[in-house]
């Protein structure tokens, strides 16, 4: 069994409004995860390998979404996500990635971060981050 | 407060739309529907979300060619191809999806008329 590429052209960051997820333009990268699974060590005075033993606690910290892209200040999308910093709260995001059968991720947003960058040689760019709350739901 | 989606949208798949996709003309109730109407996904369905999104025909149909775009995953480098039509999209492979005035041999005269120049002196 061979693997298919997957191209990233194409990807897209959605935000929850009114019920329906809306893209997010200009994202350039992005970057999901970081996500462990916890663990807890546990050697014993009694062990006779040298490696020290590691046993799952039962929790997965789903670590964060960055990314970055081209910055639009007078764009409703954008200043959407201004209203993140403005007015805290839960947001529901979705990730769509660009293989054949569409697969998602989708996850709550417990906060988020905002960083615009205006450089002489580049256009005006934000770096977002988002920190996962709770679970990821990989869907296909 | 109602707004009209002009396209489809993702949503979480429910019993009304167990595919997790509200098509093109289904009615959005819901508070923040105005919201929908900036971003270029709906139009106001009622003049309370119309007085709340502020935005008019001219600006709406302009957020929604955008919004479109967008969504196709668009990426910058590829924004004046979109608009001259030449394409709407990507394929599989990456390439262009064709758009109405796509040509043989247009996406590589785009890209090389796009080519950093040599700044060797």
């Amino acid at each position: 069994m061979s693997i298919t590429p997957v191209k990233s052209k194409g990807t897209l960051l959605q935000m929850k409004i009114a019920t329906v997820y809306t893209t997010v333009a200009g994202i350039e990268t992005l970057k999901a995860g970081e996500m462990k699974t916890q663990t807890f060590n546990a050697p014993t005075l009694d062990q006779t390998a040298s490696g020290t033993p590691k046993k799952p606690t039962g929790f997965t910290d789903f670590g964060s979404v960055t990314g970055s892209g081209f910055y639009d200040p007078v764009l409703a999308g954008h200043r959407l996500l201004e209203d993140l910093l403005t007015t805290p709260a839960s947001q529901d995001w979705q990730i769509l990635w660009s293989d054949t059968n569409a697969s998602n991720w989708t996850f709550t947003g417990g906060g988020f971060g905002l960083t615009v960058t205006a450089a002489v040689a580049d256009g005006l760019k934000f770096d977002f981050t988002i920190e996962i709350d709770g679970n990821v739901t990989f869907g296909s | 407060m109602q707004a009209t989606l002009v396209f489809a949208m993702n949503c979480d798949p429910c019993r009304e739309y167990p595919s997790g996709v509200k098509p093109a003309g289904t009615v959005i109730d819901h508070p923040q529907a105005f919201h929908l109407v900036r971003q270029g996904c709906a139009e106001p369905a009622d003049e309370q979300c119309a007085a709340a999104a502020g935005v008019g025909p001219t600006k709406r149909r302009e957020l929604q060619r955008h919004y479109e775009r967008a969504s196709r995953g668009v990426q910058p480098i590829d924004f004046e191809a979109y608009e001259s039509g030449l394409m709407v999209g990507y394929q599989e492979d990456g390439h262009w999806k064709h758009g109405a005035n796509w040509t043989d041999g247009c996406e590589e005269e785009y890209y090389a008329a796009r080519e950093p120049e040599d700044d060797d002196e």
